[in-house]
């Protein structure tokens, strides 16, 4: 490259944007083809309005979009909104569509496709749509380019729950008056997006084409975005160090990332974590129906013989951090001040004072934990738990089983004692109500399995979800997580970090993020 | 020998349904649940979702009923509804299928030749230098897992050398053409073929050594040797064809060992074949891709043995007449 005075400038204007490494689009070149490895199952389809399968919204975030999208922090952003409006009393939602956006086929979208995608699709057909949108009591479309949203009482978790994952908008020329689940679509998508699919090589690639018709000027950078399947993870690192492929999202467990960075780094690759939206975090949880363990100083005294530093440390590397409260992160004044140290000594003191002294060989009583050999973490930590138990006097016996059965015996069936779990309740802390509130108990996979019940609970999750002022709030979700963290239905143990993996020629890769972004934003750099 | 015809076509029918039957009734009384296991993977879903999938796919049903359902429709051919992947079964092995097929058939051909050319020449030359080269690594072949050396063979010739592709089948960036493709997935089959077929060469070689060895020393061929018949007239139309039979045997048997060994293949090697549909369909539940992956394996393997009789048949004049010593 001469250098110009063009250029001079542009590396100028870009020097501060080169420092916000690893996303930043410093020196972005047009075109190029990235390969991402996906160790999920192959999606059998790729309509995510009817799914939350992680492997569908991967690849569909990129051929669909949505009324709003999250910035890197977790906020919506405009997507094909590009303003909206929201009422003082938090009744009604208007958005300014985009105008003049086109669908793959050529079809103009209009506010038409939004009413139909919600009243259509979402609502009755989404896994969680009804949940979500149980407030929408009507959906106005005054002209094409306006959706007016009225609720029937106000939802403050509505507008975080507008983006690709929760709300894609589907082309209402293609679904309507058809079987949606059966709609020959759902394997030849057309959206808005940035991408259009051009081949799927079942079982093992999708191949993406850039959207020359995009809606956002000068985006998508990369001509094409090849997902290619590759389920066994050696594999994948094996596929990184020959440069088969060029990002792994799902790709790195946590426990590879220092192998990964002696081996890859050297090759070009950028290996890190990093914190994510939506992630879960590792928990015990408590059968509180248990004749044992419906004793609330019982499962305080467990909470206090757990050591969260030692399980961050030797078992999960240090990737993640440790979790005091079930709400992650991203909820701001969420924190409590209800934290247990470890204290045997008040442990035991709790433990005799439940009516469970030391007997015959210091034993005071057996439990059993339920672990998933679906998490390569959970059976390390259960031997942590089994030790630190012991020294109290409480026997473990470790049931391992698969996450299917795993998550039936603690979620469905509740034939447990203890289990662990990864639970993640996101993007709204209102979320967090399908596992605490006493009618979730018992309701399948990530519900109320302790069989939590706490009335007070319950009437908060009620207000939380209907105030509108972040600031009253924050105050309701901190008032749960006290009571929660009171009765200890659930030990936090860590909050999960998110590992990846990319070649460092390519810039802008959505973040740790939900990693179910689109890849709009991706250039090559070389 | 219609007789013999329809006995076999009877006991394969009762083979099928006893696979049916008895794989209903594990995965029924294995713990978990279809719905939860699909729902569950990304955060639950609301309880009358999870009620319209269990009424769709007929869960709400009693055992037995699902059951009647189940054998009524696979009269009628219909290997139902995958709950994963909510694909037809029928579909998914029409898409997979194939490539299971490619990647057996392939390792089993080029590998039996392989394996009988080490297993004459170990023979030929037992107690050699070469023979006992060829036994060592015999052993070995024999007793690798196939993961581990699918590993080893991607380290050192995809990741080390760069002379084979890490995954998949096809390339993702491959020129049009007939005749491209056909070099793009034949270079492709290269490595998972090996892995998958170094332990059938290691038991054919062992049989064929063993049995040719016993057969050179039978009475017929010191008289075809003492009629000055050359060794090598003697080793191709004398010994080979009766040290086959053997041979012939052990290969229609390692076919359901291999069938195992291809899904463990497949997925190591990104292979879109059957192997990552039966671990998708264990890990999800899926009782009616599971027990059509059972009932097609099953298939598969009746198939061959009845191949394996026809060709036995046409190497061994006695079973071909019909008569048994």
């Amino acid at each position: 490259m001469s250098i110009t005075r063009r250029n001079a400038l542009t590396l100028l204007a870009s020097l501060p944007a080169s420092f916000a490494l690893p996303w930043s689009t410093a020196f972005a070149e047009e075109g190029g083809n990235l390969v991402v490895g996906l160790r999920t199952s192959e999606p059998r389809h790729l309509n995510p309005a009817v799914t939350t399968v992680g492997g569908v919204q991967l690849v569909s975030a990129n051929i669909y979009s949505a009324l709003t999208r999250f910035d890197r922090d977790g906020h919506p952003v405009p997507d094909l909104a590009k303003s909206w409006d929201i009422s003082p009393d938090g009744l009604t939602y208007t958005f300014n569509l985009v105008p003049n956006v086109k669908w793959h086929d050529g079809q103009p979208f209009s506010s038409a496709d939004v009413k139909f995608s919600f009243e259509q699709v979402l609502l009755p057909l989404h896994p969680v749509g009804k949940i979500n949108f149980a407030a929408i009591d009507r959906i106005d479309t005054p002209d094409v380019n306006t959706v007016v949203f009225r609720l029937k009482y106000p939802y403050a978790p509505f507008i975080s729950l507008l983006e690709v994952r929760h709300a894609t908008i589907l082309p209402k020329h293609i679904y309507e008056n058809t079987d949606v689940m059966q709609n020959p679509a759902n394997s030849q998508p057309i959206g808005t997006g940035p991408f259009k699919l051009a081949e799927w090589s079942k079982g093992s690639f999708l191949r993406l084409e850039k959207n020359a018709d995009y809606f956002k000027p000068g985006k998508p950078h990369l001509d094409q975005l090849v997902f290619v399947i590759i389920p066994d993870t050696n594999t994948m690192v094996a596929a990184m160090e020959a440069n088969q492929i060029d990002f792994a999202p799902l790709g790195v467990s946590f426990d590879l990332v220092e192998t990964l960075k002696q081996r890859l780094a050297p090759k070009g690759w950028v290996i890190g974590t990093a914190q994510y939206l939506f992630r879960g975090t590792g928990s015990l949880i408590i059968n509180t129906g248990d004749p044992i363990l419906a004793k609330r100083e019982v499962r305080q005294a467990l909470a206090m013989l757990v050591q969260k530093d030692a399980i961050l440390s030797t078992v999960r590397k240090g990737v993640g951090r440790i979790a005091e409260n079930p709400i992650s992160w991203y909820v701001p004044n969420a924190e409590t001040d209800t934290i247990y140290k470890p204290d045997l000594e008040k442990a035991e003191g709790l433990l005799d004072a439940a009516g469970f002294p030391r007997g015959a060989g210091g034993k005071r009583f057996g439990l059993s934990i339920v672990v998933s050999t679906g998490w390569a973490e959970f059976e390390p930590i259960a031997n942590l738990l089994r030790d630190w138990l012991g020294k109290a006097g409480i026997d473990l016996d470790l049931q391992k089983v698969d996450e299917a059965a795993a998550v039936d015996r603690m979620f469905t069936t509740r034939n447990f004692q203890l289990g662990l779990s990864n639970p993640s309740f996101g993007p709204d802390p209102a979320i967090m109500a399908k596992g605490f509130t006493t009618d979730q108990i018992g309701k399948g996979a990530y519900t109320n399995g302790m069989g939590y019940s706490n009335p007070t609970v319950d009437k908060l999750f009620a207000e939380g979800v209907r105030e509108i002022d972040p600031a009253a709030r924050h105050g309701i979700y901190r008032k749960i997580v006290d009571a929660v963290m009171t009765d200890v239905p659930v030990i936090p143990l860590y909050e999960d970090d998110f590992a990846y993996a990319f070649r460092s020629v390519f810039k802008g890769l959505p973040p740790g993020g939900t990693h179910r972004d689109s890849y709009e934003d991706v250039s090559s750099v070389g | 020998m219609i007789k013999a015809i329809s006995l076999r076509l009877l006991s394969a029918v009762g083979l099928l349904w006893g696979v049916v039957t008895l794989s209903f009734i594990l995965i029924h009384f294995a713990p978990g649940d279809p719905i939860s296991s699909l729902v569950g993977e990304n955060g639950g879903a609301s309880p009358e979702f999870v009620a319209r999938l269990r009424a769709q796919y007929g869960l709400d049903q009693p055992i037995i009923s699902q059951y009647g359902i189940y054998l009524g429709h696979l009269l009628r051919g219909d290997l139902g509804y995958s709950i994963r992947f909510q694909t037809p079964v029928w579909d998914l092995f029409r898409e997979r299928l194939p490539a299971t097929l490619l990647l057996l058939v392939t390792s089993i051909v080029v590998f039996s030749i392989f394996g009988m050319i080490a297993g004459v020449y170990s023979a030929t030359r037992a107690g050699s230098l070469g023979d006992s080269a060829i036994r060592i690594l015999s052993v070995l072949a024999f007793s690798l897992p196939v993961f581990w050396f699918a590993q080893l063979l991607i380290a050192l010739f995809s990741v080390k050398l760069h002379l084979f592709p890490v995954f998949g089948m096809h390339s993702l960036f491959v020129r049009p053409g007939l005749w491209n493709s056909v070099r793009d997935v034949a270079w492709h089959v290269v490595l998972p073929a090996i892995a998958l077929g170094a332990w059938h060469m290691a038991v054919t070689q062992r049989f064929v050594r063993t049995s040719l060895i016993q057969v050179l020393h039978e009475d017929y061929i010191r008289t075809a040797m003492a009629k000055g018949v050359s060794r090598r007239a003697i080793l191709m139309h004398h010994a080979m064809r009766n040290a086959l039979l053997p041979v012939v045997t052990i290969t229609g048997i390692s076919f359901g060992t291999m069938l195992t060994g291809a899904t463990l293949t497949e997925i190591v090697f990104g292979w879109p074949g059957l192997g990552r549909l039966i671990l998708d369909g264990v890990l999800g539940r899926d009782r009616p891709l599971i027990i059509g992956l059972l009932l097609i394996s099953a298939l598969l393997t009746i198939v061959v043995d009845a191949l394996t009789d026809v060709i036995h048949g046409l190497l061994d004049p006695r079973i071909r007449a019909g008569r048994h010593r």
